[in-house]
């Protein structure tokens, strides 16, 4: 099996299954007051210094949440409840996963005014756009820090610069993005950012928000006091410590890996060139995340060629995982303006840690006999 | 091939001069499947008078008659047959499955310029490229633009515009970004 498709998801790292079975056992509730309840707290308590530190905020700002699609949607209808009263305007860019897309839809029919931010062709948000759509009325602005069909990086900093002293919130969609770029939230004017462990190598079904400690979301969810009361119900302990051990491990090996993947990429980029010279490349080098590739094969059909992959057990994305299934065209690839053959024939490959360079030569030859 | 054809006239395409469009006849009718085909392409166009499914693919159009097909805005004779072959093993298989597609007897509507232009900002802001929303509609019906190229109606103000023209180039058969679609 060649495994292509870490933008979906990764498997999950053997020291962090470890982890996660050793951390079943200890099946306290941290509500709990006595000891085993007091123990399984403690450890809940030190997997969120943890993570704050990696990505540079305080303890208090993490929120452990069931992963991304909840934390957009906690963060997003969130905000708005708490400071969309008088103001109604939210900007997202037209790039955002469907979790966030779909909850600013909801939310424009619930009073809320929300316009969508264009891209340039390599799919990074326009910035002098972003400048003309604020106004007075705006109070809420969505973008994430890297595509997950393209891999593009967004002018995230730029966009906090953008923002301050406006009075405007900002939520960043992180989760292609943590494990693979340095994040320093203290560096960066985002009041929300969303983490799913799965991307990282660790489990589904867990993932973290980061609240900034000056920002207060109003709940979406009611139950219990736990975590700030923005995702009550009792903590997902092994999933949480997994995820810690997963985000650890990946943040030491970062930058190596990180070189690795895009070495990765670019020597396959130059064979695929060689194999299919109609190719066209989705997302500029030097603004993507390290181990993604998409590009389009003009003139073939995505599906067929995941198909005829998928029967040489060779695994590549299509787009966004929650859209593939579903014959219909990227948004993403449309808000590029790629034209129809381009966008037909668009296929995602991204790198990630077990895929190892003597692969190489045999995903060569499965592409080669494909794209014949 | 499922059916029997040869090229009557090769023409050159009316929208691009480099184009060809063919006129090819057929031994078989198709007719009865008409309604099939538009359920499973879902997409395209039926007439009653005479009989015909008119539907795009690839930027390409067909229309099928009972005794011919007309194809247009194709490269040359070899992509004839190459589309010929894969149309024949399309009604195959739609022969073969008749019995658990619902047909779809709606007529479909044949979009104009003017039906998408109405529905465009009409603010000639030319971030698309073209000159005017007018040029922009041109283009988009000939899908040579598709609808997210139109940044200025994915602001708020021409939210209840941008859903109506979803919907409608969506059942025309045009490739739209769904997650924009609302309800």
């Amino acid at each position: 099996m060649i495994y292509l498709d870490y933008n979906s998801t990764t498997p999950v790292l053997p020291e962090v299954i470890d982890t996660y079975k050793e951390s079943l056992e200890q099946f306290g509730n941290p509500s709990n007051v006595y000891k085993i309840g007091r123990e399984a707290k403690k450890r809940l308590e030190e997997c969120r210094r943890e993570i704050a530190e990696i990505i540079g905020a305080e303890k208090d700002e993490i929120v452990f949440t069931s992963g991304g699609t909840i934390s957009n949607n906690l963060s997003l209808q969130g905000l708005s409840l708490a400071y969309g009263v008088k103001k109604k305007g939210i900007l997202c860019s037209m790039i955002e996963h469907s979790s966030v897309i779909n909850t600013i839809n909801a939310l424009s029919k619930r009073s809320f005014k929300a316009s969508f931010i264009p891209v340039d062709k390599d799919c990074i948000v326009q910035l002098d756009a972003l400048k003309r759509m604020i106004n007075d009325d705006i109070f809420l602005i969505a973008c994430m820090w890297a595509n997950n069909e393209t891999g593009a990086i967004q002018p995230i900093y730029e966009i906090s610069e953008i923002i301050k002293g406006k009075n405007i919130f900002f939520h960043c969609d992180a989760v292609q993005v943590v494990g693979k770029i340095k994040i320093n939230m203290k560096e960066l004017n985002i009041s929300t950012l969303s983490a799913s462990a799965h991307k990282f190598y660790g489990p589904k079904g867990v993932g973290f928000l980061y609240v900034n400690k000056k920002v207060k979301l109003l709940p979406i969810l009611f139950g219990g006091h736990q975590e700030r009361e923005i995702f009550p119900g009792t903590e997902n302990l092994p999933g949480i410590v997994a995820m810690t051990k997963a985000l650890s491990i990946v943040e030491k090996e970062r930058e190596k890996e990180a070189l690795r993947e895009k070495t990765l990429k670019e020597r396959f980029f130059s064979i695929l060139q060689s194999i299919y010279p109609k190719i066209k490349l989705n997302s500029h080098f030097d603004k993507c995340l390290p181990g993604t590739l998409n590009v389009s094969f003009v003139g073939k059909n995505n599906s067929d060629i995941m198909m005829k992959l998928d029967e040489k057990c060779v695994y590549v994305g299509k787009g966004s995982a929650c859209k593939t299934g579903e014959d219909k065209p990227s948004h993403v690839l449309l808000a590029m303006g790629l034209k129809k053959e381009e966008y037909e024939g668009a296929i995602r490959i991204s790198f990630g840690r077990f895929f190892r360079e003597e692969d190489l030569d045999k995903l060569k030859k499965a592409f080669v006999e494909v794209l014949q | 091939m499922i059916f029997k054809a040869h090229i009557e006239k090769i023409l050159p395409c009316i929208a691009d001069s480099t184009k060809i469009r063919v006129i090819v006849a057929i031994d078989k009718d198709f007719s009865d499947l008409f309604p099939y085909l538009k359920a499973v392409l879902k997409k395209g166009f039926l007439l009653k008078n005479p009989p015909s499914y008119s539907y795009k693919k690839d930027g390409k159009c067909f229309s099928i008659y009972r005794d011919s097909i007309m194809m247009t805005k194709l490269k040359d004779e070899g992509e004839v047959w190459q589309e010929l072959s894969e149309l024949s093993n399309l009604i195959e298989k739609v022969m073969n499955e008749k019995e658990t597609i619902t047909p779809d007897f709606t007529t479909g509507k044949r979009l104009s310029v003017m039906d998408i232009y109405k529905y465009l900002p009409k603010t000639n802001c030319k971030a698309c490229g073209e000159a005017s929303c007018f040029a922009f509609a041109t283009k988009l019906i000939n899908e040579e633009k598709n609808i997210m190229e139109c940044t200025e109606l994915f602001r708020e103000e021409y939210r209840e515009s941008r859903n109506k023209l979803l919907n409608i180039l969506l059942e025309s058969g045009f490739d739209i970004p769904d997650v924009f679609l609302e309800g």
